[in-house]
């Protein structure tokens, strides 16, 4: 009695391989020609089938199915599957366990003992004693036409091999032969040796891409990892619509399922998808390599990020800066821009690669066996690598965030070309003058607040951040005061999720030193950036905005910042003019029309000048008709901003020019200094109390100047820097909508 | 006691409890460093509470503005009070825009500001050795 590896339990579905048939598409012409196998071995006349197709191509799967179909749809075919990459018993005990389950109708899922002490009763009960004594017989031509004639002779119904493997073992000769002599139909992944019998070739094309799609969609699906088709087509351009690589990675996945880091995984696929595609995205993260760690050591970071992998565990500082190439005083700095990226995790001294851990796992896949082998032995890796030499052409700057802040001030925004600049939009299939037209249609129903202020908060690392204050309602009030915080990520490309964690703490923080208030957080990102990332800014109600948004909102702004007199296009319109609003925008600084009031005063840039600018400035406004108070007011702001200008100016040889404008609706007073560029209004609200104990009591005029005047902005301008003060003169209300409308217009 | 500085603009009346400092013009740097020095004269004399007149200011610079939150709190650390008086259109809006109500005293009158002093005096000064 055979007492070695037979003494098993073994479940019968391990044997047929019934798999849920969502997982399957595409295969209906090869499914017929199993179908037509089994009625001509019926029909006396056994053929063998041999499915041709490269690795990946999903023959074992095919012919699994067929065999499943076979059992489920003709009971008069017996399908009997050998798997050559089974070692652990022999493919004729194999068989003899499928025979009996047939046999005795067996439940698929039950477990039957390999012990042959179990195995004899059940075969007798069957009627297949004669197979008894072949339990423990070796593999052997006779001892498997023996197997064969006994199946005969019992009537039980037409044995059809199944043979997988024959691509990477050798050609089981005794079953073969077997067969061959007991007349058995035979479906083989691969040709056997020439034997002179009937063969059809049936060749595995590569599946549809409808049908690629859904099997990649539902494979992932089913170990709990959806992905839009979308998303997958860039894989499927690349290696071709085999099935194999969507199933490796599912099995993959279902391996990877205990104790994993998800969101790791996660990325990592974002980031594999992204390499395999060759898309934008990969280009820029590649680089953002070469920038973090410079053009001579991005071979060196792969190489660190590998170590990571391989090791599993984190990397020693010392042992990271040797595989960098630098010195430990660039170490940080190096590390952190990798940490920037995703591709290194910090963990207390040390490092490690968590994502990119993920990114070369996966290109430990061999895909290469698993589609087209001469595209796909590039690993991730390599295609990275690669990426990281190739040249890239510079992209055309796209508006700042600080210009369309400045294009926004005194302005009143359509609140729809924000939530068109939702990324989602961004990469849909409208195109792009299509779109225009819905950002057209859009402005005229939402209107966003006033800019009246845009300052840049400056540090030495992380994303640029551009903010402003603006303000609802047509009236400025403190208590209608909201600040934009406009976080520039146009230079890095590779949107991942960790820059955006990065960049809104960033903003958190800048929150936190204005103060409480009303914050809004709008994000511009470049050209690509992962659907990840993108849900992520979605659910957290952060406004996102591509190249495209701002090349479309920057349009919008200049057209509606031209001189009112000029031939406006009809979009100027739509966003200078809300006449049903309790008051209307003012339209950006213009040179005085005929009807306007204007005087011009130049003084030097030094103390003791800015009495000259106060007293123009007052003998103007109380000859405009300001009461005392506006009188005053006025001349604290000009005050102010001429102080201001004194000292950014930083030469008294200079001179500091201020412009008084009085228009219908307001008084424009524009002071233009010479030197450095300042923009006051990053300073933060002054607190007496603070102030009391602080070294630097200073920092009250941009507080006094936003509180007296009506609008407050800083821009920059050709050699120095504009303030511009504008201080609204009181007009009767309309007496009805009607005339409202019209006094709007007639602004225009 | 009373000493008039024509070139600095700054007229200071001077009792034993309290002085009244009465600068002229424009508060800009240059005299809010006058108001500065002599306050911190006065304070170093003893004295524990400045009335500050801006009755005769005609323009206040937010500089001016700093000095004078400077003045507050050496004042303060002595144990003493500075008070705002005369304040009128602008110059009193500049100091609620800018909050400064909430450090320092400020009373339409040098009486106002008198009457509160004997009251703190007799309430405060002995609690903290005054």
């Amino acid at each position: 009695m055979n007492t070695n590896s037979d003494f098993q339990t073994k479940a019968l579905t391990q044997y047929l391989c019934s798999r849920p048939s969502a997982e399957f598409f595409g295969r209906d012409r090869e499914l017929d020609a199993v179908a037509r196998l089994a009625d001509d071995a019926q029909r006396g006349n056994p053929r063998w089938l041999v499915f041709e197709g490269p690795a990946g191509s999903g023959r074992t799967e095919l012919m699994k199915q067929a065999a499943v179909g076979l059992v489920a749809r003709r009971p008069a075919a017996l399908p009997v599957w050998l798997d050559l990459a089974d070692g652990s018993r022999s493919l004729l005990a194999a068989a003899i366990h499928q025979v009996l389950a047939q046999a005795a109708a067996l439940d698929p899922a039950e477990t039957i003992e390999l012990a042959p002490g179990r195995l004899g009763p059940m075969l007798r009960q069957a009627g297949l004693g004669a197979l008894e004594r072949l339990v423990a017989a070796p593999d052997s031509e006779p001892a498997w036409r023996g197997l064969l004639r006994a199946a005969r002779e019992r009537s039980l119904p037409q044995i059809i091999l199944f043979v997988d493997g024959m691509d990477s073992r050798e050609p089981p000769a005794a079953v073969l032969n077997a067969a061959r002599a007991e007349g058995r139909p035979v479906v083989l992944d691969g040709a056997p040796p020439a034997g002179g019998e009937e063969i059809e070739f049936c060749p595995v094309e590569p599946l549809a891409i409808g049908d690629a799609l859904a099997l990649a969609h539902t494979t992932l699906q089913g170990c709990g990892r959806g992905f839009e088709p979308a998303l997958l087509r860039p894989i499927l351009a690349r290696l071709g619509p085999w099935p194999g690589w969507a199933r490796a990675w599912a099995e993959r996945l279902r391996r990877a399922s205990r104790g994993c880091d998800w969101t790791a995984v996660r990325l990592a696929e974002q980031t594999y998808i992204g390499f395999l595609s060759d898309s934008a995205w990969s280009r820029a993260l590649s680089e953002n390599i070469r920038k973090a760690v410079g053009p001579m050591r991005c071979g060196r970071a792969l190489e660190l990020v590998r170590l990571g992998v391989e090791e599993g565990r984190p990397l020693e500082a010392e042992r990271a800066a040797e595989t960098l190439g630098i010195g430990e005083d660039r170490l940080d700095a190096a590390l952190a821009a990798l940490e920037r990226l995703g591709l290194v995790r910090r963990r207390g001294l040390n490092w490690e690669a968590p994502r990119a851990g993920a990114i070369a796992d996966w290109a430990r896949l061999e895909l290469a066996r698993a589609g087209d082998g001469a595209r796909a032995a590039a690993t991730p890796m390599e295609m990275l690598a690669a990426n990281l030499t190739a040249s890239r052409e510079t992209a055309a700057e796209p508006p700042s965030i600080h210009r369309i802040f400045s294009l926004m001030r005194g302005q009143v925004v359509p609140e729809a070309l924000f939530h068109l600049a939702d990324y989602h939009e961004a990469l849909g299939a409208l195109p792009a003058e299509q779109r225009h037209d819905a950002v057209m249609k859009s402005a005229r129903t939402l209107s966003l607040p006033e800019v009246i202020g845009v300052a840049e908060w400056r540090r030495p690392t992380g994303p640029r951040l551009v903010f402003a204050r603006a303000y609802r309602g047509g009236h400025y009030q403190r208590s209608h005061e909201e600040v934009w915080i406009g976080i520039d990520l146009m230079d890095s490309r590779a949107l991942t999720t960790s820059e955006i964690h990065e960049a809104l703490a960033a903003a958190e923080l800048l929150e936190r030193q204005l103060g409480a208030g009303r914050y809004v957080y709008w994000l511009l990102a470049g050209a690509d950036a992962s659907p990840e990332a993108l849900q992520w800014l979605h659910d957290r109600r952060v406004f996102c905005s591509g190249r495209e948004q701002l090349e479309h909102l920057a349009e919008l702004l200049e057209a509606a910042a031209r001189p009112v007199e000029a031939d406006l296009p009809p979009k100027a319109r739509i966003v200078g003019l809300n006449p049903l609003q309790g008051s209307r925008p003012l339209p950006a600084r213009t040179a005085p029309s005929g009807g306007d009031k204007s005087h011009t005063i130049t003084i030097p840039a030094r103390s003791e000048s800015e009495h000259d600018a106060v007293h123009a400035a007052e003998t103007f406004a109380r000859e405009a008709g300001f009461d005392d108070s506006d009188v005053g007011r006025i001349k604290t702001a000009v005050l102010e901003g001429i102080l201001n200008a004194i000292e950014h100016s930083a030469d008294p040889e200079k001179v500091v020019t201020m412009e008084l404008v009085l228009t219908p609706a307001a008084l424009e007073i524009t002071i233009d200094n010479e030197g450095r560029r300042f923009d006051p209004l990053a300073v933060e609200e002054p607190d007496p109390r603070a102030k009391l104990t602080a070294v630097n009591k200073r920092g009250w005029g941009i507080c006094l100047m936003k509180r007296f005047m009506d609008e407050v902005a800083y821009e920059p301008i050709a050699g120095g820097t504009r303030l511009r003060l504008v201080k609204r003169r009181q007009q009767p209300k309309p007496q009805s909508a009607r005339e409202a409308v019209e006094t709007g217009i007639s602004h225009l | 006691m009373s000493s008039q500085d024509k070139t600095l603009q700054i007229e200071i009346q001077e009792s034993d409890e309290y002085a009244v400092i009465i600068p002229k013009g424009y508060l800009n740097a240059l005299i809010g460093d006058r108001i500065d020095k002599a306050c911190e004269q006065l304070v170093e004399r003893g004295m524990k509470y400045l009335i500050i007149n801006f009755g005769q200011i005609e323009l206040i610079n937010t500089i001016g503005i700093s000095i004078l939150v400077g003045i507050i709190e050496k004042v303060l650390m002595r144990h003493g009070l500075v008070y705002f008086t005369e304040l009128g259109g602008t110059n009193r809006e500049i100091f609620e825009v800018l909050g400064l109500q909430t450090v320092a005293m400020i009373f339409p009158t040098d009486a106002d500001a008198l009457a509160h002093m004997r009251n703190d005096r007799e309430i405060y000064r002995p609690a903290i050795g005054g």
